[in-house]
């Protein structure tokens, strides 16, 4: 690896018991995801997954936040580079979440702070989430003339076509209490609990048989039809690429960049 | 019209109760209750002064899932024997889903590993404030299969990626919350609830309500036969696997199995 391990985009440790803590590591952007977090996020996911002594693997960020979505510098960079180049980033971008949605382990998600767009659709991909009360979520796409398709899937199975039709629409923030209301979370606690309560729950996961787990896993993925193959995967990505590409994504994520409102928008 | 272990009634209104009758054992099942159900639950559905389906049991317990002396002789079971057992109960689960007349569940306590799939299978299920639940399979390093299309279709995958996986005892108003009951009450209050509910199901007219539930088994597309194999297929496999052989043996020896790991 290029990157030394100190400034990992993403962080593993792994513990004697065989709990694997993954970090988003960009503490200074709220964690927001870039290339580099994506490739990160899938390597962790694959090391998780192939590794005999990983058996419980817990999902969260540096610092404050989660994930405050996507860094829209570089998902603007990503709209004017060449074709290939930008549908490739989808094309990680959508394996990432496939990767951890998949994982054949238990996952768990604490999540605290912001949560939006792509860190959602991470949330939202574990089997797991527990959400401090200071959570702040959003499907903020819509914001920037961008499209959610990546986390599409994960986020219809976690919160409800119902839930979705609004939230993917709307763009509108919500905190902890809707999360849980909606599934996404499946506990809120106060902020000081995250960790106590994270760790009983692993705890929780160690009593169970690990391969028994992975069965069950499997099963819940199988009967609610969770995979994602590669022909679809490769069709959400050349959409999210797509309209990454136009000119509405250009003046949404320019308008923000330059803290000025759209030219859609009307009062 | 049955033996002991399942209680059968048939009121003048329609209301047909079938109470599992095993209160020593909390009303776990094993494969010959399993065989009694099904035929019990196949007669009624044969019937057509039936309208509506009660499933309570007897004691303290409402299921506690497969029996003690079943899975016993389940450690000594080849795949293919474990196979027809797992079939047996997941056409029985199949009877009670697809049963032609709404059925409610009358939990008055606890359901744990098939019992949750009993409760999930009914159209309404109304529960006792204290009762606990539990999809406990993979503590003893199995999988919640036969049951599983059953109690995704309760409670959605996102609640289901969480309960298969943890194994976590919930309360009823946590199962109210995720969707796996419909109405929680004091223990006293259990029978009022549930009559309250069978009295607004009997307004209804009895062959709109048959033709109601099918329409709702086409518009969610049920659970189909290829789906139960598969689920029977997967359980039968994991119970000759090592960690199966050895969560049972735990679980009989009365001792912790393998992989657990102490903390620190």
């Amino acid at each position: 690896m290029e990157t030394p391990m100190t400034e990992a985009a993403v962080t593993t440790e792994i513990d004697s018991r065989g709990v694997a803590t993954v970090r988003i590591n960009r503490a200074e952007r709220a964690n927001a995801y870039n290339g580099a977090v994506i490739d990160g996020l899938y390597e962790a996911a694959n090391r998780a997954a192939a590794e005999d002594a990983v058996r419980i693997v817990v999902l969260r960020g540096t610092g404050k936040h989660f994930c405050g979505g996507a860094d829209l510098a570089f998902l603007k960079e990503m709209g004017v580079a060449t074709e290939a180049r930008n549908r490739e980033f989808s094309i990680r971008t959508t394996g990432a979440i496939r990767a951890l949605n998949e994982l054949p382990k238990p996952t768990i998600a604490a999540v605290s702070g912001a949560c939006y767009g792509g860190g959602m659709g991470m949330a939202a991909a574990c089997d797991i989430a527990i959400g401090a009360e200071n959570c702040a979520f959003g499907l903020t796409e819509v914001r920037f003339g961008i499209v959610w398709s990546p986390i599409a899937h994960a986020m219809d199975a976690a919160i409800g076509t119902r839930e979705t039709r609004r939230y993917a629409l709307s763009g509108e923030r919500f905190g902890a209490a809707e999360g849980l209301r909606i599934g996404l979370l499946h506990e809120v606690v106060a902020a000081e609990a995250l960790d106590s309560r994270v760790a009983a729950l692993v705890d929780t996961l160690l009593a169970n048989g690990p391969e028994a787990m992975a069965a069950a896993k499997s099963l819940v993925l199988d009967l609610a039809g969770l995979r994602m193959s590669d022909e679809t995967l490769a069709e959400i990505a050349q959409e999210a690429a797509y309209m990454r590409a136009q000119p509405e994504a250009k003046e949404g994520l320019s308008a923000f960049l330059e803290k000025r409102v759209p030219a859609w928008a009307t009062r | 019209m049955t033996d002991e272990s399942i209680k059968t009634t048939i009121a003048e209104d329609g209301r047909a109760t079938v109470t599992l009758n095993r209160p020593e054992i909390h009303n776990a099942f094993d494969d010959a209750l399993i065989a009694d159900l099904r035929w019990v639950l196949d007669d009624l559905a044969a019937r057509d002064e039936v309208r509506l389906v009660v499933l309570a049991s007897e004691g303290k317990s409402f299921s506690a899932g497969a029996d003690l002396n079943w899975i016993k002789r389940m450690a000594g079971y080849s795949e293919a024997e474990n196979l027809a057992d797992s079939m047996a109960l997941a056409h029985m689960l199949q009877r009670l889903d697809t049963m032609p007349v709404p059925t409610i569940a009358r939990v008055q306590g606890a359901a744990f590993g098939g019992g949750v799939g009993l409760v999930a299978c009914c159209d309404v299920a109304v529960a006792s404030a204290p009762a606990k639940f539990s999809l406990s399979e993979v503590r003893l390093g199995l999988i919640p299969a036969t049951i599983g299309p059953y109690v995704v279709n309760a409670i959605g995958s996102r609640q289901a990626r969480r309960y298969f996986l943890t194994a976590e005892r919930f309360d009823a108003a946590e199962g109210q919350r995720i969707g796996l009951v419909h109405a929680v009450c004091a223990p006293d209050d259990l029978d009022a609830t549930l009559n309250g509910i069978a009295t607004e199901l009997l307004k209804g007219g009895p062959s709109a309500l048959r033709q109601g539930k099918a329409l709702i088994g086409r518009v969610t597309g049920g659970v189909p036969d290829s789906v139960l194999a598969d689920t029977a297929e997967r359980i039968a496999r994991i119970r000759t696997e090592p960690e199966g052989r050895e969560g049972v043996a735990a679980f009989l020896e009365k001792r912790k199995p393998g992989w657990v790991v102490e903390n620190g």
